[in-house]
């Protein structure tokens, strides 16, 4: 039998499997074959993780939400080529990280809108000054991914936040582990000379009250 | 604190408030489910048309090259150069249909409309931004209706809450209010619509299938037609 890492796999799925097929695989292979069940189980098992990923990448607007359900929706399709080297997860990732492309641009743009019209979301419970500065902080990191370049804001979120290696971060994202940690330190830096000018507007602002 | 310190304590925040939960898992797992058959379903019927097209086709192509035009005999073709037979391809990946929004438990699209004074713009017109609001309004509109502005402030507040704050106990409050004052209004369609998707998010499961079977049933025409039928498949409605 063919090997199933063959890079000339064909589209169609075989139905049996080689012994000893690993059972992240063997859903895969189910999933890709249309099997609803086998489409809930794959969302039993990754909907967090995928969910955390897309609310980290779009500062858990509703867009992440739709992220999450067109990952799963693409993944019958999409799984016709995974061929079990990288983890179900990782493709899953890989699988948000492309269509968040397509919604980048409607979260920007609503964010905007949102901010002009004075509607940031802001807390519905009474919160310790704690948690209430934590908040500020979630939100100061949210506008300053918002003002990153796709490619980077994902690197920040795979490899700063989600704190993953960025062999593991650049096989999501589909570059090279290069490509990757350039993209890293070009973001940490933008984050750092954002965070500097908060700080600067905020020591102004300070000085400047009677 | 330094600027170090300050990034990674905000990273710290963030990964923190954004961790993966406070979504209603069970109601977009069903989601999920029916849009996965729905697309199934489009694709089978995609498939299908194609067969009988291809069929189509090349039959009466096969027959006049045995029979002639006449049906009388054989007829050796004129050239050399065989006579193509028209099939259409049939991908080897399902077909990207996008399913139309809204579904459980938001819509990817919300169901808003365009707010334009005047011309208005049909609501059940799904843009492609969310956030036409900001964007200049499309040309040709199918119907140049003023909206009583009472009535549109009373559409977007209750879209405010089902869309924006996510609070679907809120929203069906606000649904009802819309629709008590507004039985006939302009937005009546959609309000109904989003309503029965807000009634499935609180889990409310017998309200939520009264409201989305006048929809599958085609009371609205084919207004989400598709989409109620596969909300109440995954909520197991009899048929």
């Amino acid at each position: 039998m063919r090997a199933l890492t063959s890079p000339t796999m064909p589209a169609f799925v075989p139905v049996s499997l080689e012994p000893g097929a690993s059972d992240e695989l063997i859903l895969a292979r189910r999933v890709a074959r249309g099997d609803g069940p086998a489409l809930g189980e794959l969302y039993d098992r990754h909907h967090l993780a995928v969910r955390a990923f897309a609310q980290r990448l779009f500062g858990g607007a509703p867009e992440a939400d739709d992220l999450v359900q067109e990952t799963f929706l693409a993944a019958p399709s999409a799984l016709r080529r995974f061929e079990g080297r990288a983890s179900l997860r990782t493709f899953l990732l890989s699988i948000a990280v492309n269509h968040a492309r397509h919604q980048r641009r409607s979260v920007a743009r609503k964010r905007g809108m949102l901010a002009r019209l004075g509607l940031e979301p802001s807390p519905t419970t009474e919160a310790p000054d704690q948690v209430e500065e934590r908040r500020s902080l979630a939100r100061t990191m949210q506008r300053l991914l918002d003002a990153l370049p796709l490619d980077q804001r994902v690197a920040v979120v795979l490899c700063v936040i989600e704190e993953r290696t960025s062999a593991e971060a650049a096989e999501i994202a589909g570059v090279a582990e290069a490509t990757m940690r350039t993209r890293v330190f070009h973001a940490r830096n933008k984050l750092r000379a954002a965070l500097e000018r908060e700080l600067s507007r905020e020591r102004e602002l300070l000085g400047a009250e009677p | 604190m330094t600027q170090r310190d300050l990034l990674d304590e905000a990273v710290r925040a963030y990964r923190a408030a954004h961790d993966g939960r406070g979504a209603d898992v069970a109601a977009e797992r069903a989601e999920l489910l029916a849009r996965h058959r729905s697309r199934r379903g489009q694709r089978t019927a995609w498939l299908a048309a194609a067969a009988v097209l291809t069929l189509s086709l090349g039959l009466p192509t096969a027959w006049a090259l045995t029979f002639g035009p006449l049906g009388r005999g054989s007829v050796e073709p004129e050239t050399s150069v065989p006579v193509p037979v028209r099939s259409v391809p049939v991908p080897e990946t399902s077909v990207p249909v996008r399913v139309p929004e809204p579904s459980v438990p938001e819509p990817s699209v919300p169901v808003r409309p365009v707010p334009v004074p005047m011309p208005e713009i049909s609501p059940a017109r799904q843009p492609s931004d969310p956030l036409a609001v900001a964007s200049p309004a499309p040309a040709a509109p199918r119907r140049a209706i003023a909206v009583d502005p009472a009535e549109r402030r009373a559409y977007d507040a209750a879209h405010a809450l089902h869309f924006e704050a996510r609070d679907a106990a809120a929203a069906v409050a606000a649904w009802d209010d819309y629709l008590a004052t507004y039985p006939r209004g302009r937005f009546a369609t959609e309000a109904r619509y989003n309503r029965a998707l807000a009634l499935v998010r609180l889990g409310l499961r017998d309200e939520a299938v009264a409201a989305l079977e006048p929809f599958a049933r085609g009371d609205h025409g084919r207004y989400r037609r598709r989409e109620a039928a596969s909300l109440l498949e995954a909520l197991g409605a009899p048929r």
